[in-house]
């Protein structure tokens, strides 16, 4: 019969990850008990990590903030570290899901769960954010955006625990949209996240993420290449929405959704770009 | 696996199967059968229960996980008699085939009970986990305004 086990820290998280080949962790559950009860996925135990605060903190120094991955999105919503620095992480967490659905998720599942549609990622990427992997073996540290596009190697192991994800502070302002069929509840057809420093009418530094435009969210690099050291206004212009265009084309040429979602990344770029701007 | 889970203020301690949801702990081994199941994939919000002060869906839940937590269903949503939520959706008839009806009371709880002011637009999003194929939801939101007053005038 399937193990049901709960560890009291990390560490005997670990252990018990290592000593029980054939586990799965269980986070907010949101998307692992589906999966269990329709037998999509077969599991001989589970390690239920809701039992360690640890992973639930929330914590910031004068360089960085570090949410614990069982942080949920009701959390991210609400915490006032998080309103005072990242914006666009507020935007998401406002537009995931149900009340219901907020109060369970967590950001370590919806990284861990890898969907090219998961919301959170394409935040954590356009903020840089770092993700702090654990094992009985010891640490790794990698970047959101590393970590997604070399998946197939840098995905967790077996014995691997996503403990938390760290984000440097930055005067940025940031920002993001989603597209989805309807208000609430829905799966992300298309969305973008933001980050960008104006100076004096210069953009300084920007950062742009695309999701549910690929397999996984990815930047688009001409765009960031191209806005740096232009005018504002650039950002308005005709410019900027040929070169999304562009990148969703060559992400899914082959798929069906394509025309529809090279045409919407535009507006949702647009939107994105005014929640950043008007979170000032 | 065995569980203690206290449910309306009383603990039940059961031996479970590990993969047993959380509704189904509520319905079958309590026999609480006001917690509705609905689409049983998170969607719909009829079984939405009180989770440790916040709304869930029940159906996604393991009761596994829920050992030593405490959760308030529709039947313990009030002492006595009728919670003025309820007394509201009755006045204003913001129940037709009622089937919505314990979840949609108890994310109303779960949203006045932290925002008793809440205005239109956070009194929609505070049921927006909750779908209601009869009434097009005006009666309900009218519902909720009436029992805002109710709870501040009582």
């Amino acid at each position: 019969m399937l193990k049901f086990l709960k560890p009291n820290s990390i560490e005997d998280a670990k252990a018990m990850l290592n000593e029980y080949t054939n586990s799965k962790l269980l986070a907010g559950g949101t998307d692992l008990i589906l999966e269990l009860k329709r037998e999509k996925l077969k599991t001989e135990n589970i390690i239920d990590l809701g039992k360690i605060s640890k992973l639930k903190a929330l914590t910031e120094d004068a360089a960085s903030v570090t949410l614990g991955s069982m942080v949920t999105f009701t959390e991210v919503l609400v915490n006032s570290i998080i309103k005072n620095n990242f914006n666009s992480l507020v935007e998401c967490a406002k537009n995931m899901g149900s009340p219901q659905i907020r109060n369970m998720a967590t950001i370590g599942g919806n990284i861990s769960n890898a969907g090219s549609a998961a919301d959170v990622v394409s935040c954590l990427i356009s903020l840089n954010g770092i993700l702090e992997i654990e094992s009985i073996n010891g640490t790794r540290q990698i970047s959101c955006e590393d970590y997604f596009k070399n998946y197939n190697t840098e995905k967790l192991k077996e014995n691997e625990i996503l403990i938390g994800i760290r984000i440097p502070k930055s005067k940025d302002l940031s920002g993001y949209y989603k597209l989805g069929k309807r208000n609430s509840l829905a799966i992300s057809r298309v969305s973008a996240a933001l980050s960008l420093n104006i100076e004096e009418n210069i953009i300084r530094n920007i950062s742009i993420c695309l999701g549910a435009v690929g397999r996984y969210p990815f930047r688009a690099e001409e765009f960031e290449r191209q806005a740096l050291g232009k005018n504002a206004e650039w950002l308005y212009s005709e410019e900027p929405l040929t070169l999304l265009e562009n990148d969703v084309y060559e992400s899914i040429k082959e798929r069906a959704t394509m025309p529809f979602k090279k045409e919407a990344i535009k507006g949702v770029y647009k939107e994105a770009l005014r929640t950043a701007l008007e979170s000032k | 696996m065995k569980v203690t889970i206290k449910v309306n203020g009383k603990d039940y301690t059961r031996e479970i199967d590990p993969l047993l949801r959380l509704i189904d702990f509520l319905r079958d081994e309590i026999k609480l059968k006001g917690t509705k199941e609905g689409c049983g994939e998170g969607e719909c919000g009829a079984c939405t229960v009180i989770l440790n002060g916040k709304t869930v869906n029940s159906c996604i839940i393991l009761a596994a996980a829920c050992d030593g937590a405490e959760i308030t269903t529709i039947e313990g949503v009030s002492e006595d008699g009728m919670h003025p939520i309820q007394q509201a959706f009755l006045e204003v008839n913001a129940v037709q085939c009622g089937y919505c009806i314990p979840g949609m009371v108890l994310s109303t709880k779960a949203l006045l009970d932290k925002n008793i002011d809440a205005d239109d637009e956070e009194i929609r999003e505070g049921i927006s986990g909750n779908l209601c194929r009869c009434t097009g939801y005006e009666k309900i939101v009218e519902g909720i305004k009436l029992a805002q007053s109710k709870i501040k005038n009582s």
